[in-house]
């Protein structure tokens, strides 16, 4: 690897150490930059020399992640920031099927040769221009993903009775291009036909949810009751953000979830990250709402970019906690101090039997779908025979 | 913030931001720790001092760090060499050697003379841990800067209760601060031994402020973000040494610099210094409970650190080998290659790496280091455990306790409470004869190790108390009072009253001197107001000896002799006599002299005369106070007669002037 990548490499590492780029959206970007470069820049004879300097790339950034790494350090290093291992083993599902793509045209040209070996200069160059360009589109999809799940909004915001029906009917048609087709169009039907005035609850600020909300209000009528999230009182904020863009907006206390939670008739959340089995992370004060919303059967939808979906289970929910200093819930000036423990945990882990939808860039699921998208997205144990490259 | 920066340095490729991290403190507050490894270098929560400090410094956006350092400069240096930060591009990290620094005032005339800093930089100490935002204590100072452009520094400090467990004991001080703009207008130092009663303000300060406020609840780390002026006035004031009790006190109690200083004050986050062991104790605890988030052991500061965080702050790297009745209770972190054995209980403590714990171990509240070896069945509670020690079977060490590198404690040994043990005492120290019994005393047959005995002509201040340091041992209590209240009040008030004597005797002596020797006027109020600020006395003190001085050079028997005296040195007292209130001031400083003595009552009213004549006093003052003076009776009624003949003539004289005025009043 040339000098320059490093200094990139070690860039990304301290800003990510000092915590200089935080949320998910940015890692992801800023990590499936400075891959892109890696792939670009490095020199390498096979696509397997490439995926070790990758993977040891990946190892690199994942390590400086400043809080709770995997107790195994070995494989699956879950970090504060999951999105820079999920970039890693996403450029590296994308090698493989590049490579893959690349081998049955050579196989279909010549179906006895020795493919194995990129002898050829011609088709290195050639692999790689494939390689940047499967990366550039990624990182466009990235960029463009909370406007993708913001453009699916008016889907969500109605009842959810009438979303089911139409699943229905379109399953009986069992024509699955015509499925996306008929539902868009019922869809565009629905427009018209609910007159509604959805009570939509949501948790902290969450920029995709931000902008899923906006979207929606150009097309329906609503009303969002926003918990203000204490202690950092994100949800204040987001409350200002949906009321200056002239939706009907309600901040209420984090104690007064379950109450007002039977008038609610959606719950629409962000995600710090999603695990493997569909279950949540997010910003500490969503596990009350989801229990709320479980108890009056409220459905949970859940607004992630693809980036955010990690393949890794929790095993041990803590350690997808951080705990930051207690300064915001208690007084560092408190003569208790000595005799008590305060632990502020920033986030909440949600298990997926209290989710209903996850709304990704690529689609909607229920959670027991999103294994599914890790198979299709990642590079996993299955697609582990490009070793033998 | 970043890309607002990079714009401001295209347009100003000066604007640097840089810092000054001054590595040693000039002090033996954690020898004999420190006798061989530099103060910043000593791990708190097994990362060395000066990480905590460089962190906080990269985060808060400073581009370029000089690390100032003297004792032991070549193992920081080395240190800094091997670490990430030699690398590191934003920020810069340069080392700056000088082996004659001995105070903070030599540190910072060292940086003036090597011309290193362009415009504002931040100054800290090499033992700093913070959390907090440096960018809104910059962006006030900036803003004062372009307003006034005296302003050169501001002070961060930290609020916190008196009793708060961060606060260095015995290094406390007293900020007096305008309320509003957070200006430093006094600054005491409090040491809790002899403890300050009293304090004198003048009340000039309260004329000019018009809300004050005096707190004793913030913590000082010294985090001072400077104007490049500092370092140039501590080369112009050569006998500056220390920040606070010689710079931070002279320009606020200079009326030529005309300098101010503001204070930013945290309310909340984190910060503090780690300027004592009881800090030492008190921070690593902060530290484990993740205050000082996010420089957290879980951060892995180090390159090769693996620290993960459990519940309840329980901080371990991989490769610990820890028994199966063993316990980590709570706030704990145990590095790699350390084995505990059974029924070892560890709570509150940090362990390093490669330490090998025995069975039955007690551990609480203890910082033990890198490679330490504890037998079976020790006890440790509350005390710093040195790299590579050795605890034999069944030793135990108590609250308190410095035990330096190396040192092994024999069998079944107990150190008593804050016992300082080192491998050798001091070099130049002759101590090594009488240490052979001590030896054997302290840590047993089969140990290795003596006491350490603090060198007696230390660098620190000779009027430091030694319960003073005493109170930043781990442990250690502050006892409020001393066990008889009246006598400890006593004590302090003959302090007071000889302090009092102090400049009393010195404005005697000046003034006699003037007198004897003939100055002029503006010489000897030159010398006097010197004293004044000197002294930290007010002009009514002047008053106050002044007169009462004059007055003795006056020959009773000759009245003729006043005037001469008064014409003379009239002008003396005028120019610390201003305004009707000081020149009321005089009058009673007179007629109080004259109670006392029957002689200077006898010549009263020619001493009033005196003063009248030569412009000390206005005749509405006098009037105003002969007025005052209306009803008295016994010596003052007869003081009172005595100016009579006075008033009456500058009353007439008055009516005189003032005809066409009187005429008016009369038409109306």
């Amino acid at each position: 690897m040339s000098r320059e990548i490093n200094i990139q490499i070690d860039n990304l590492i301290t800003k990510l150490h000092r915590r200089q780029v935080i949320g998910s959206f940015n890692v992801a970007i800023e990590t499936a930059r400075v891959l892109r470069n890696v792939v670009s820049a490095s020199r390498w004879n096979t696509v397997r020399q490439l995926k070790e300097t990758v993977e040891e790339v990946g190892v690199r950034l994942e390590a400086a992640q400043p809080i709770g790494k995997n107790r195994s350090p070995e494989r699956d290093a879950w970090s504060g920031e999951l999105a820079v291992g999920n970039m890693v083993k996403r450029v590296l599902h994308l090698i493989y099927e590049e490579y893959h793509a690349l081998q049955a045209e050579l196989r279909e040209q010549n179906p006895d040769g020795d493919n194995d070996a990129l002898t050829d200069a011609e088709q290195k160059d050639e692999l790689k221009a494939a390689f940047k360009q499967g990366i550039t589109e990624m990182i466009d999809e990235l960029e463009s993903s909370r406007t993708t799940i913001a453009a699916t909004a008016h889907d969500h915001i109605h009842s959810k009775y009438v979303v089911l029906r139409n699943c229905e009917v379109n399953t009986t048609a069992a024509v699955l291009d015509m499925l996306m087709a008929a539902a868009s169009m019922l869809i565009e039907v629905l427009h018209y036909v609910l007159s509604d005035s959805e009570i939509i609850m949501t948790v902290g600020r969450s920029r995709t949810v931000e902008l899923f909300l906006k979207d929606a209000a150009k097309h329906r009528n609503f009303q969002v009751i926003v918990v203000e999230t204490a202690p950092f009182y994100n949800g204040q904020e987001m409350a200002k953000a949906l009321g200056s863009a002239g939706i009907d907006t309600t901040v209420i206390s984090d104690s007064a979830v379950f109450a007002v939670m039977s008038r609610v008739n959606k719950v629409i959340l962000g995600a710090h990250a999603v695990t493997a089995n569909g279950g949540l992370v997010a910003v500490g004060g969503t596990y009350n709402v989801t229990a709320a919303a479980k108890y009056h059967a409220t459905p949970v939808v859940v607004c992630s970019g693809l980036y955010k979906v990690c393949p890794s289970y929790p095993y041990d929910t803590d350690i997808y906690n951080l705990c930051i200093s207690p300064d915001s819930v208690f007084e560092f000036e408190d003569d208790l101090l000595d005799k008590i423990d305060v632990v502020n945990p920033y986030f909440d882990f949600i298990s997926p039997d209290k989710v209903s939808l996850f709304v990704t860039n690529v689609g909607s699921h229920p959670p027991s779908f999103i294994q599914r998208l890790i198979q299709e997205t990642y590079i996993t144990e299955d697609s582990q025979d490009i070793d033998s490259m | 913030m970043p890309p607002k920066k990079d714009a401001a340095k295209g347009l100003e490729p000066d604007e640097v931001l840089q810092a000054v991290v001054v590595t040693d403190s000039f002090n033996s507050r954690f020898k004999p720790l420190t006798k061989d490894e530099p103060r910043c270098l000593l791990p708190l929560a097994n990362v060395p001092l000066i990480e905590y400090t460089l962190e906080f410094l990269a985060v808060s956006g400073v581009q370029e760090v000089f690390v100032v350092c003297c004792a032991h400069s070549d193992k920081i240096k080395e240190y800094l060499r091997s670490s990430k930060w030699n690398k590191s591009v934003l920020p810069r990290v340069t080392t700056i050697v000088s082996q004659e620094l001995m105070s903070m005032g030599d540190a910072l005339r060292e940086m003036d003379a090597k011309s290193l800093l362009h415009s504002d930089f931040i100054l800290v100490s090499g033992d700093i841990i913070a959390n907090f935002n440096l960018e809104h204590a910059l962006e006030e100072h900036r803003q004062r800067r372009q307003v006034d452009k005296n302003a050169i520094m501001t002070m961060v400090l930290k609020q916190a209760t008196p009793q708060h467990r961060t606060r260095a004991k015995g290094e406390e001080s007293l900020f007096i601060l305008n309320a509003q703009t957070r200006e430093c207008l006094r600054y005491e130092s409090m040491e809790p031994y002899p403890l300050k009663r009293k304090t004198l303000l003048s009340t000039e300060l309260f004329e000019k402020h018009p809300e004050v406020d005096i707190r004793n609840d913030l913590i000082d780390c010294q985090i001072d973000i400077c104007n490049i002026e500092v370092p140039a006035l501590f080369t112009e004031n050569f006998d500056y040494q220390e920040m606070r009790k010689d710079f931070v006190r002279g320009i606020l109690e200079s009326d030529l610099l005309g300098k101010t200083i503001y204070t930013h004050i945290l309310e909340s986050q984190y910060a503090a210094r780690v300027s004592t062991p009881q800090m030492y104790d008190s921070v690593s605890k902060d530290i484990l409970c993740r205050w000082s988030y996010p420089l957290v052991p879980d951060a892995n500061l180090l390159e090769g650190q693996s620290y993960q965080y459990s519940s309840p702050h329980i901080y371990r790297e991989t490769n610990v080998n820890l028994s199966r009745s063993a316990r980590l209770e709570r706030r704990v972190a145990v590095g790699s290659g350390t084995r505990v054995g059974d029924r070892t209980r560890i709570a509150n403590s940090t362990i390093g790496r490669n330490c090998k714990i025995g069975a039955n171990v007690t551990i609480d509240g203890a910082y033990v280091w890198d490679g330490v070896t504890i037998g079976d069945n020790c006890r440790i509670s509350r005390s710093i455990v040195g790299s590579g020690v050795t605890l034999k079977d069944g030793a135990v060490v108590q609250t308190g306790c410095l035990i330096s590198s190396d040192v092994v404690i024999g069998a079944n040994k107990t150190l008593p409470p804050n016992s300082r043990v080192a491998l050798s005492g001091d070099a130049d120290d002759s101590l090594s004869d009488t240490s052979g019994g001590m030896e054997a005393g302290l840590v047993g047959d089969d140990g290795r190790g003596v006491k350490w005995v603090e060198e007696e002509d230390e660098d620190e201040d000779d009027d430091l108390d030694r319960r003073n340091v005493e109170l930043g041992f781990i442990g250690h209590t502050y006892l409020p009072e001393l066990d008889d209240d009246d006598e400890s009040e006593d004590e302090s008030d003959e302090e007071m009253e000889e302090g009092a004597d102090d400049w009393k005797r010195e404005v005697q002596q000046t003034l006699a001197r003037a007198i004897s020797e003939n100055h002029s006027i503006d010489i000897a109020a030159l010398e006097l107001n010197t004293l004044k600020m000197a002294m930290n006395i007010t002009f009514q003190n002047l008053r106050e000896t002044v007169l009462p001085a004059l007055l003795q050079q006056v020959d009773v028997a000759k009245p003729a002799s006043i005037n001469a005296v008064f014409k003379q040195w009239a002008k003396l007292v005028s120019r610390f006599t201003h305004g009707e209130e000081d020149q009321a001031n005089v009058l009673s400083v007179l007629q109080h002299e004259c109670l006392e003595n029957e002689d200077h009552a006898k010549v009263f009213v020619h001493i009033l005369k005196a003063v009248y004549e030569h412009d000390v006093v206005e005749e509405d003052v006098l009037i105003k106070w002969h007025k005052s003076l209306k009803g008295e009776t016994g010596t003052l009624g007869k003081l009172r007669d005595a100016a009579t003949p006075l008033i009456n003539w500058l009353q007439e004289a008055d009516e005189e002037s003032d005809e066409d005025d009187d005429e008016d009043e009369d038409d109306e």
